[in-house]
């Protein structure tokens, strides 16, 4: 009797872990709720989104892609700003790098730039336009690093601001 | 408080009462709280600097706009935005306010402070900062929110004895882990083989190349040496696809669990993405290391330490 009542005591925690099992599984090999779950799809998206039930798991498979990159250039003569530089953390700079990733499969990259300028003109307030360039870092095979090539951009898109005040 | 001078591996009728005690099944989720508190403690910190580059009005994308582009269910740092001048604080900072209480959870979830209430707290304030930020989220934030929801499910601290439903709890909820964590290695790894940059060791050297990687590691010398970006290719391919199979069993698992913590240590060092590693290395040994740990710091049931106060003891962790 006691043992029965352990059962059924444990069995909805026990069933969670098996849904929640599949789930794993299922979303592994890119299982989403589709329409034929009806008013449940919401709720189980919901619920895998949060708790990144789902995946995908398929970081760095390939094709590995350079990154994308922001190149700020103040008026006078060209300058680097670092904004994705040396002044910060790498935890900060990765984080900076991923919206960079991210705008890639957007159409915001204008929308990036114009952001980048106005944090741009906020930490350099002596300058009144700046040019940004949005691109790709162009990454050398071995062969061709050790014949002296480096990493390099490979511009995309070129935008030129100026201060309003 | 109660000090437990239990020299064996049987309880004695003292440990009863006592819910200081970690009995040795559920020392892994003290190990994984403590992995993903230290581990998401260290990106805070790292962030804290250039928070406002990254989560302000004036970042390179405003949490207004990101958080416009979320699904409206989607926790966010928005919600609260109006209600934080009711309690005098200025709505426009209510990013920093929650980082602020999110950084200070996670040092109460290294340290076990109700380790229930925290990782809830803390697993719900993650998913709100990165529904404000989700731009800037990359693969770490992902399996942080993983390891989050495991430190939910699992019990808090667990009074004995041992037959408790909160240790088969804990139990389960570990197994449940472990076969996330086969489901994920193993799905990565096969995701990977399917082209051939992992096999001729383009993808590593793609990888620690870019200029957003700053490894503390010259990559010249992996261009000198060819050889040594496929053995580390195919290495990440044999450890990922061999996960399941040679993590399951006992005998090998220990191997295999070193493999994966130097695979992500090099992730670290040539990639200088350290929560990166330090999230999986606590994922790892929450799901597959608690038994070695315990085995490497010599913990035995005599053992006691001070914990907030009171006397807790660590019980020699072989899981049986």
């Amino acid at each position: 009797m006691n043992l029965m009542s352990q059962r059924v005591r444990r069995f909805p925690f026990l069933l969670f872990i098996v849904l929640q099992g599949m789930l794993v599984f299922l979303g592994a090999f890119s299982w989403r709720p589709g329409p034929k779950l009806g008013r449940w799809r919401d709720a189980i998206e919901a619920y895998a989104t949060m708790t990144r039930t789902l995946g995908p798991y398929r970081f760095f498979a390939p094709p590995v892609e350079p990154q994308l990159f922001v190149q700020v250039h103040a008026d006078g003569p060209p300058s680097f700003d670092e904004i994705l530089g040396s002044d910060m953390t790498q935890e900060a700079a990765l984080k900076i790098g991923a919206i960079h990733s991210s705008f890639s499969s957007n159409r915001n990259v204008p929308l990036l730039l114009e952001f980048a300028s106005r944090q741009f003109f906020e930490r350099h307030p002596e300058y009144k336009t700046v040019e940004l360039t949005f691109g790709w870092y162009r990454v050398p095979s071995r062969s061709a690093w050790r014949s002296g090539e480096r990493t390099s951009m490979r511009k995309s898109l070129e935008m030129s601001f100026q201060r309003s005040d | 408080m109660m000090f437990v001078g239990n020299h064996s591996n049987t309880w004695s009728p003292a440990t009863e009462a006592s819910d200081a005690v970690v009995p040795a099944a559920h020392l892994w989720v003290r190990l994984l709280r403590l992995g993903m508190g230290s581990a998401l403690l260290f990106q805070a910190l790292g962030v804290w600097p250039d928070l406002k580059y990254i989560a302000t009005w004036n970042a390179l994308v405003p949490t207004s706009v990101t958080e416009m582009l979320n699904s409206r269910w989607f926790p966010r740092v928005g919600w609260f935005t109006h209600l934080l001048p009711q309690v005098g604080l200025d709505g426009q900072k209510a990013f920093v306010f929650f980082f602020a209480l999110y950084t200070m959870l996670l040092i109460a979830l290294i340290v076990n402070f109700y380790p229930k209430i925290t990782s809830l707290l803390v697993f719900v304030l993650h998913l709100m900062i990165a529904g404000s930020i989700n731009f800037t989220l990359y693969g770490v934030d992902r399996f942080a929110s993983i390891g989050l929801f495991y430190c939910v499910l699992a019990p808090g601290r667990i009074a004995l004895p041992e037959r408790s439903d909160a240790l088969w709890r804990s139990r389960a909820v570990r197994r449940l882990l472990q076969f996330h964590l086969l489901v994920l290695y193993w799905n990565a790894g096969i995701a990977k083989s399917f082209g051939p940059q992992w096999w001729h060791g383009d993808a590593v050297w793609m990888a620690v190349t870019q200029p957003i990687f700053r490894g503390a590691i010259d990559v010249a010398s992996l261009a000198a040496l060819p050889g040594v970006a496929v053995v580390a290719g195919i290495s990440t391919l044999v450890i990922e696809i061999g996960y399941p199979f040679f993590m399951l069993p006992k005998t090998t698992r220990p191997v295999w669990l070193a493999a994966v913590v130097s695979m992500h240590l090099g992730i670290g060092l040539f990639m200088d993405m350290w929560t990166f590693a330090f999230v999986m290395i606590a994922l790892n040994v929450g799901g597959f290391g608690s038994e070695y740990v315990a085995e490497l710091l010599s913990w035995r049931p005599q053992m006691a330490q001070w914990r907030l106060g009171r006397r807790t003891q660590m019980e020699r962790a072989v899981d049986k």
